[in-house]
């Protein structure tokens, strides 16, 4: 082998970067366990069921995701999966991200913000871990619709794929895909192509992308019945300022998330996020003075995806934006997508990394240029490249071993197993909210795992309890027992209503947001910090959705990978149809 | 410029912004080392978020 094979690509380098990245942000959390805060809940198997594949009738949240994770789950156990999820997240970005860059130099630099940064520790530390993965897979979506554009060989199937891929990550991942794609086929250019095979391209996107996404939106439009958008969500999940810069500045430097439960310490210092924005707009400067890049489809469209996506994080913060952003919200179906509009700065995110890339390839020829030390300028280059990790050193090693990997007492899983034996009912999780807080895992706010830990249907209060206010959830189901809950009657016939015949009590979990009368309940099972209850079975079946028509959307998620691959066999639609040019990376 | 100087003014422009990345860096490690340090506390209401 010569030393020349043995060179890795800058693809390559960024994964290992990114790689790199994981061990030094996860650290103790990639330990055996389960990381468990906020809305990342894992279980140890995580079942196959009309919940995970969205045909149960309640809200398609966590789909198709879950799905993945239980399809995974046969594979390996649950804290197994959870791992190699998180570790993918850094590796695919920062590969990703490498790919888009001509040298190894820059892809390191451009790895390292990718995989290194506020949006992805925020996120992280809220448990998004789905929306992390969709972000991962945005720069081989904008690689695979740049080679479509060119019409490189096999290009409309690699988009295809990458499509179908990120519509495994959920709603988040798929809308902030599909708004890359169209601004990497649409950023005015230079194309070798026809019209007509580039409105082609536009018309394979749509369709790809509305057949991918079918698991999620149509359960959400025809199945799932629910309330719309409560517009006390767009104030409560509107970006804010985590620096002292304001919001627009914080968002610049890819913070600004809602929940500052989990902002960064550090970024509190006038210092520290100050020299964070330097960098950040310091790159961008240079990355604008270079032209390269704009000739590139990839990193031009990326550019302009970048920027839209900070509009949109910013504009409930602008004037008028926020009463534009609660019509959308409450009126427009789907339009829930954008109330936790922060998670659009993922794309934003991207760019300042390939920016990032370029700043460090320019030095490396401007030292070359005027005959600098090569040591000297290669050290400089990589002071440069670590400004992320410097700026942001609270998230080195599980973010100072905020996150945790924990195990489950033995009574919950023993517990899951009993409920499993029961007779035929629905549960349903009480205290009446859906956020723990469990001794055994340092008392940090958790989804309530029941949902998952149970195989059957379990009912929980959708609503989100804020510091000040509750967002109301989309349940219906579940807003009719908060109701009789504070009628302080009927609870039973509501959570009869809704199928449900077992009431699970987390003892260990504070009472005040309500529990029913369950004087006259059986108590069947009890455990460490656990009791359940049979309420009897329902006087009459739940009418919930039934019938073929509620698979129609795991069907066109199907449908849509047989066609990409059909597509890949038949050759490729766009095959041979032009070389694959110079400078098809940013540099 | 000839060579020596820029390769002093590569050398001083790395040791500045190195030693700047470096103070930045264990500032935001104490910082945040004190805010994990804070027990999570019981609360009769648990909350999303602030």
């Amino acid at each position: 082998m010569t030393s020349r094979s043995l060179r890795l690509s800058p693809r390559s380098v960024g994964g290992l970067v990114g790689l790199g990245c994981a061990v030094l942000a996860l650290g103790p959390a990639l330990r055996p366990g389960y990381l468990l805060f906020y809305d990342m809940v894992f279980v140890p198997h995580l079942a196959l069921g009309g919940r995970t594949l969205g045909v149960d009738g309640s809200v398609p949240r966590a789909v198709p995701n879950d799905l993945v994770v239980a399809l995974l789950s046969h594979l390996a156990s649950g804290w197994v999966v959870q791992k190699v999820l998180l570790v993918a997240v850094f590796v695919l970005v920062g590969a990703g991200v490498g790919g888009l860059m001509r040298s190894r130099w820059g892809a390191a630099a451009a790895a390292i913000v990718a995989a290194w940064n506020p949006y992805l520790g925020e996120r992280l530390g809220i448990g998004h871990w789905a929306f992390l993965l969709g972000y991962a897979v945005l720069p081989f979506l904008a690689s695979a619709a740049g080679a479509c554009r060119e019409g490189l060989p096999r290009g409309r199937f690699r988009l295809g794929l990458w499509l179908v891929l990120v519509a495994l990550t959920g709603s988040t991942g798929a809308v902030l895909g599909l708004l890359v794609v169209l601004c990497v086929l649409l950023v005015p250019g230079q194309s070798v192509r026809a019209t007509r095979d580039r409105v082609l391209d536009l018309v394979w996107t749509i369709g790809i992308f509305l057949l991918a996404n079918a698991p999620w939106w149509f359960p959400f439009l025809f199945v799932a019945p629910s309330e719309s958008g409560d517009p006390l969500g767009v104030q409560a999940f509107m970006s804010r300022a985590d620096t002292p810069w304001g919001v627009v500045l914080s968002l610049v430097t890819t913070g600004g998330i809602w929940n500052q439960d989990v902002w960064f310490a550090e970024r509190s210092s006038w210092v520290v996020s100050g020299v964070a924005l330097a960098a950040a707009l310091g790159s961008v400067l240079v990355a604008a003075r270079t032209t390269s890049w704009r000739r590139v489809p990839a990193t031009a469209g990326l550019a302009v995806a970048g920027v839209l996506s900070l509009v949109v994080a910013a504009a409930s913060s602008l004037p008028g934006g926020s009463d534009l952003m609660t019509w959308v919200v409450t009126d427009v179906p789907g339009g829930g997508l954008l109330r936790d509009s922060q998670k659009f700065v993922g794309v934003w995110a991207l760019v300042l990394a390939v920016a990032t890339g370029l700043t460090v390839e320019r030095l490396r020829a401007a030292g070359a240029r005027v005959g600098a030390d090569r040591a000297g300028v290669g050290v400089l280059a990589v002071v440069i490249m670590l400004w992320p990790v410097a700026t942001l050193s609270g998230m080195i090693w599980g973010a100072q071993g905020r996150w945790r990997a924990v195990e489950y007492p033995q009574s919950y899983q023993r517990l899951a197993d009993d409920i499993s034996a029961l007779p035929p009912g629905g549960v349903a999780a009480f205290p009446w909210t859906q956020y723990r807080q469990y001794a055994w895992d340092g008392n940090w706010v958790v989804l309530d795992p029941w949902q998952r830990l149970v195989q059957r249907s379990v009912l929980v209060n959708d609503d989100l309890p804020l510091a000040h206010e509750v967002v109301q959830g989309e349940s219906l189901a579940a807003r009719a027992v908060t109701t009789a809950l504070a009628d302080k009657r009927g609870v039973t016939q509501a959570l009869h209503r809704a199928g449900v015949r077992y009431v699970l009590v987390e003892t260990d979990q504070p009472t005040r947001p309500g529990m029913p009368d369950l004087s006259g309940a059986r108590l069947v099972d009890r455990a460490t910090g656990l009791a359940l209850y049979d309420i009897g079975a329902p006087s009459h079946p739940v009418a919930g959705p039934s019938g073929w028509y509620r698979y129609l959307g795991l069907v066109g998620g199907i449908l849509a990978l047989l066609v990409v691959a059909a597509t890949r066999v038949a050759g490729g639609a766009g095959r041979g149809r032009a070389p694959r040019r110079k400078g098809s990376r940013a540099g | 410029m000839n060579q020596g100087t820029t390769k002093i003014a590569f050398n001083i422009g790395g040791a500045l912004i190195g030693a700047v990345l470096a103070c930045v860096s264990i500032f935001g490690l104490i910082a945040q080392q004190n805010s994990v340090s804070q027990p999570q506390t019981y609360k009769s209401t648990i909350t999303y978020g602030q």
